[in-house]
């Protein structure tokens, strides 16, 4: 079956004007099933905006392959089925959300009654059917971003590519998006997404890469992640004993274990009362998304 | 599929130039001229028709020659620097529609304008009592053919160029063209022939946008129109010529990184 | 320490400047400004004179213009001149020179359809088709030139000429009225009163008037201006019709002292030298 997005081997290189070459994705290659969400993960400068760009067609890339549903990248065919949302929320300031989305639908091939049905739909999904007749220039920054969400979402793409989409939006606004990217992946929809906000990554996706420098570091499930990244620890009293994970001495006769996996942990706890130690104390944490994205930036650096 | 995207970017630009308030510019600059007409029936100077009347038309092929180098010279870097252009090349539309669809909204814009202009001029005229003859509108006609070359230009320009200097080289190519054309012609008949094949190649090259000029023709008396084979020259050479003026803007434009 | 060399050099060159002469003008020109226009005195008046002068500039070329009825003419080059133009001459009778359509004729043109275009959409005319357009035409803009300024004596003088030449009954007047609007307005010019006495002696045969009116321009004329070819000319004229003017009113010794300061300006002038030789026999 076609993957929803290959990418092979990716390098996209900037030229300055005084004609240095600069790489700012070196060697990319991932890809992304039909119907996964995936975030692109990475610091500022990593090469994640350049990266969508190349899958929108938006520019050249100097070497590799990039292929949308089998087909080449920034084609009609291809743009057909994506729905977009660039990182820089700027719509014709002189129309109105609803002129504005008429215009994308139309380019889109969409007309007449059909095309003003949903867009008056998903104004009211984005939260914007009261501002439809605003004009853009009018709108705040986190309105404009709804339009720009309304507009990728035009004409139910079968791939979303959203480059930074919560960007500008109050914790309500979120909210909204995060269950209409959710209704949207339960129809089967593919959205691929870089972000900086890594609890809505946490929340929606299935799976991340993480890319610095313009190569990719890091590719994982985020289940296996959030499992991979707990942290569990036991300390107690009395003699020690040969157990898994990291043991320290505290203070004489007192022993903390430290594991990084749930089931060793459970393990120990029940050779405590085996061995006949006095606990002093438990802790269990989950590891956030967080932690990983700085560990693994810290590690490839 | 074509002609709808075009259109609606077409309409698009043309909307926003009308609620960005550029062409109540142009309306304030005809009322200006209104005033001026009206002002120089005030000193009491007449037989002035042929002067109002000439100066009417300078004014209008002046006014409606800057119009189109701004309007056509603005859109695309416009929306390149605003960013605007994302959600639009993100469309299942080619680089050229896109390309296409602003030119031909920087030709829409471009004429609504030059209507506006035209009306008042011929309003500030009827109070000189100058009425409306055939050649008028054949000038009407010609200049719009003319606006659309000049666009074409100005898109080009502004391609490779940053808006400031395509708005001027447009400015330039209009303004200047005739001129040296005029040198050319001159200066042909005492050239060397490597001199003379080079007047060739640029006389070729360049927008030869005084010919859609008939002002010289209507200002005056006795003139009749220009036969159907100008016009059909004129609007062929329109066409040819703007089609090779985006060729050349798709040349960067195709490859250009958004 | 190096790094305060330069200001302190700086500083020190200051310092000496102090200390040297003031520059005085070599020639200290007294300017009476009440004598100046206001145009001339005013920044902000200077450029309304500015445009002013630019506006009138512009419609004097295109009463030019409009007598050709919009066919564009210009001189010919020196190198034409040189090798004769083989394209549209024409021998320009109001302007007593060889000129040459802007628009160059077929045969000379190297542009091809596009100069065949050009001269279909372009008021051009071959010169064997030329004609000029009646020269009222151009009087409003002659009456249009010396409102906008009331100082540019040629308007005044060719816009006379042109009225003149208007098919009304009474032409000549209405160039006359025009001509003391003029004086009115640049009293004591030397240029509108010759021009005023020449019309009355020509062409009204008013000698009174125009006696007065000649003398009173030949009062004014400074000699050193009679280098100009222009004034020297118009001047000359004027000696002419004061002459005449005298002769028709029964007037000969003030004809022949006319005659004879004219010839002191111009010793060459054969119509002088005539009309003297003609009062003597």
């Amino acid at each position: 079956m076609l993957k929803a997005i290959e990418v092979e081997n990716l390098f996209v290189q900037y030229r300055s004007r005084s004609g240095v070459v600069k790489d700012a994705v070196k060697g990319l290659s991932f890809q992304v099933d039909r119907g996964e969400v995936v975030a692109f993960l990475g610091p500022n400068g990593a090469g994640k905006s350049s990266t969508l760009k190349a899958l929108m067609g938006f520019l050249i890339p100097a070497s590799g392959a990039v292929s949308v549903f089998g087909l080449e990248a920034g084609s009609i065919e291809a743009k057909r089925r994506i729905g977009y949302l660039p990182e820089i929320a700027n719509y014709y300031p002189y129309l109105t959300p609803t002129e504005t989305l008429c215009l994308y639908g139309n380019l889109q091939g969409l007309q007449g009654q059909s095309l003003r049905r949903e867009v008056a739909e998903l104004l009211e999904q984005v939260g914007l059917a009261s501002a439809s007749k605003t004009l853009n220039k009018n709108l705040s920054k986190g309105m404009l971003q709804r339009v720009g969400i309304a507009q990728a979402l035009l004409g139910e793409p079968e791939l979303l590519i959203l480059d930074e989409f919560t960007s500008g939006l109050d914790p309500i606004g979120r909210r909204q998006l995060r269950d209409l990217l959710q209704k949207r992946r339960d129809a089967g929809c593919t959205i691929f997404f870089s972000s900086h906000e890594l609890d809505e990554v946490e929340m929606l996706c299935d799976r991340v890469l993480l890319i610095r420098d313009g190569k990719l570091i890091d590719e994982n499930a985020v289940e296996a992640l959030k499992e991979n990244l707990g942290s569990y620890s036991l300390t107690y009293r009395g003699k020690q004993f040969e157990a898994p994970g990291v043991c320290e001495q505290l203070s004489k006769q007192i022993w903390r274990h430290t594991f990084a996996d749930k089931g060793e942990f459970m393990q120990t706890l029940n050779q405590t009362f085996k061995h006949k130690v006095e606990l002093l104390d438990v802790s269990c944490s989950d590891g956030s998304l967080e932690d990983y994205f700085v560990d693994t930036i810290r590690r490839s650096a | 599929m074509k002609f709808h995207a075009w259109g609606a970017l077409a309409g698009g630009v043309i909307k926003e130039s009308i609620r960005r308030k550029d062409l109540w510019v142009i309306a304030i600059l005809s009322l200006v001229i209104l005033l001026f007409s009206s002002a120089l029936g005030f000193f009491g100077v007449q037989g002035l028709q042929v002067f109002a009347k000439d100066l009417g038309l300078t004014l209008l092929s002046v006014l409606s020659t800057i119009m189109a180098a701004l309007i056509s010279t603005r859109l695309l870097p416009d929306e390149l620097k605003s960013k605007t252009i994302y959600p639009l090349a993100a469309r299942p539309i080619s680089r050229f529609d896109l390309l296409f669809g602003k030119y031909l909204g920087a030709v829409f814009a471009t004429w609504v304008g030059f209507l506006l202009l035209a009306t008042t001029t011929f309003i500030g005229l009827a109070i000189f009592k100058v009425s409306f003859e055939p050649i008028l509108l054949q000038y009407l006609v010609f200049k719009a053919f003319g606006l659309a070359l000049l666009c074409s230009v100005g898109m080009m320009f502004s391609l490779y160029c940053t808006t400031n200097a395509a708005a001027t080289l447009t400015m330039v190519l209009a303004f200047g063209g005739t001129i040296l054309s005029r040198g050319l012609t001159m200066a042909y008949g005492q050239s060397a022939p490597a001199l003379q094949a080079f007047f060739k190649a640029l006389n070729a090259v360049l927008p030869q946008y005084g010919l859609f000029d008939l002002g010289g023709r209507a200002a005056n008396v006795r003139w009749s129109p220009a036969p159907m084979w100008v016009a059909a020259f004129l609007f062929g050479y329109a066409v040819v010529y703007s089609g090779f003026m985006l060729a050349l803007g798709m040349r960067k434009f195709g490859k250009q990184a958004l | 320490m190096a790094r305060f060399a330069l200001p302190i050099l700086a500083l020190l060159v200051f310092a000496f400047g102090f200390q040297s002469p003031r520059v005085e003008p070599v020639v200290s020109a007294q300017q009476n400004l009440s004598q100046l226009e206001i145009h001339e005195s005013s920044a902000s008046s200077s450029v309304v004179g500015q445009f002013r002068t630019n506006v009138t500039s512009w419609l004097w070329l295109h009463t030019d213009l409009y007598l050709h009825n919009g066919v564009e003419m210009r001189p010919l080059t020196e190198q034409e001149k040189k090798v004769g133009k083989g394209g549209d001459l024409a021998s320009d009778s109001m302007k007593e020179e060889v000129r040459v359509t802007t628009i160059p004729a077929r045969e000379s043109d190297f542009r091809g359809v596009f100069g065949d275009v050009e001269r279909e959409t372009s008021a051009y005319k071959t010169m064997q088709h030329h004609s000029h357009n009646d020269p009222d035409v151009t009087l409003p803009l002659f009456r249009l030139m010396v409102l906008v300024d009331p100082h540019f004596t040629p308007g005044w003088i060719n816009g006379a000429a042109m009225m003149a030449l208007d098919h009304v009954p009474n032409a000549n007047q209405v160039a006359v009225d025009f001509l003391k609007d003029g004086l009115r307005q640049n009293p004591g010019n030397v240029l509108l009163n010759l021009e005023l006495g020449g019309m009355l002696v020509g062409k009204l045969r008013r000698f009174d008037e125009g006696i007065s009116a000649l003398q009173e321009g030949l009062k004014n004329v400074q000699p050193r201006d009679l280098a100009d070819e222009e004034y020297g000319s118009a001047v000359e004229d004027g000696i002419r019709w004061l002459a005449l003017a005298y002769r028709e009113s029964g007037r000969p010794s003030e004809e022949r002292q006319t005659l004879e300061a004219g010839l002191k300006w111009f010793p060459g002038d054969k119509v002088l030298s005539g009309m003297l030789d003609k009062l003597a026999k």
